[in-house]
């Protein structure tokens, strides 16, 4: 999973994976859980274009849309943005709940022990079945270990000073600052 | 062709020793194992497993849903590389 599509206030939602037809439609694939979300964000940004952009979308197949753009008039030039990623406004994703949160605010916050040192980052965030799981790389050995995501081993995590704190600090982490 | 009924699921016996052992302890520890072939079981509901996937411990949080699957099941041994999106994590 990649986090590092998250820029500033700019989240990744999609990829433009080709052109589509002759005068300047796009087929774009939507990494949204519901795929067709990604028609409420809006203008989006293209990967390297100065400015955001309105996609008018045609069709829909699964998660693959095919769209139109004012600024793109030709083939050409739609073939040339083939492999940019799309990127959505942070503040157009839905309002949640108390204890949820985005994968893309969790990546990158600082993991602070019991002595509110920080040893550690969260380098990703995963769900394979059995609840979140959150893959933590220890600052000075790179060792990363994965933990559960939830209040008995977290029980602080602060999105606005970017950081989250251990119970418990892993014994693989304790071993690798004695080394 | 499935499991004869007679012989009851199949558990490494290390597992259930480790799992009756964090019970009685009381701790919320992510308990180690290597048994990705073990059934789950009513009694390991509410703790959390440590189950290999050949590479590191993926942990598993055990609820009623999941009684009757096996520990493998959870912890895939395919590096994955999707994208962060909306997706939502909720803290339980």
């Amino acid at each position: 999973m990649t986090g590092s599509n998250h820029l500033n206030n700019w989240t990744c939602v999609g990829i433009v994976i080709g052109a589509h037809g002759v005068a300047g439609g796009l087929k774009i694939r939507s990494f949204c859980t519901i795929p067709s979300a990604i028609k409420n964000y809006n203008p989006l940004k293209i990967e390297d274009y100065p400015e955001a952009l309105h996609f008018r979308l045609i069709s829909q197949s699964h998660d693959i849309f095919q769209v139109r753009l004012e600024a793109i008039k030709d083939r050409k030039s739609a073939h040339a943005l083939k492999g940019k990623l799309l990127f959505a406004e942070r503040n157009k994703l839905p309002v949640i709940d108390k204890e949820e949160y985005y994968y893309a605010d969790l990546i990158g916050l600082q993991v602070k022990d019991q002595n509110d040192d920080p040893i550690a980052k969260i380098t990703n965030v995963n769900n394979y079945g059995a609840g979140t799981v959150i893959e933590i790389t220890h600052n000075k050995s790179s060792k990363t270990i994965m933990l559960p995501f939830n209040i008995e081993t977290i029980p602080v995590v602060n999105l606005d000073k970017k950081y989250i704190s251990l119970k418990i600090v892993p014994q693989e982490f304790l071993k690798a600052q004695n080394h | 062709m499935s499991r004869s009924v007679w012989k009851g699921p199949f558990v490494d016996a290390y597992v259930l020793k480790k799992a009756e052992a964090a019970k009685e302890s009381g701790r919320h520890d992510v308990i180690k194992i290597w048994s990705r072939r073990s059934t789950i079981l009513p009694q390991f509901v509410g703790l959390t497993f440590g189950v290999y996937n050949g590479k590191k411990h993926i942990p598993v949080n055990v609820s009623e849903e999941m009684i009757g699957q096996k520990f493998g099941e959870y912890s895939p041994t395919r590096t994955y590389f999707g994208h962060v999106a909306d997706k939502k994590a909720k803290r339980k």
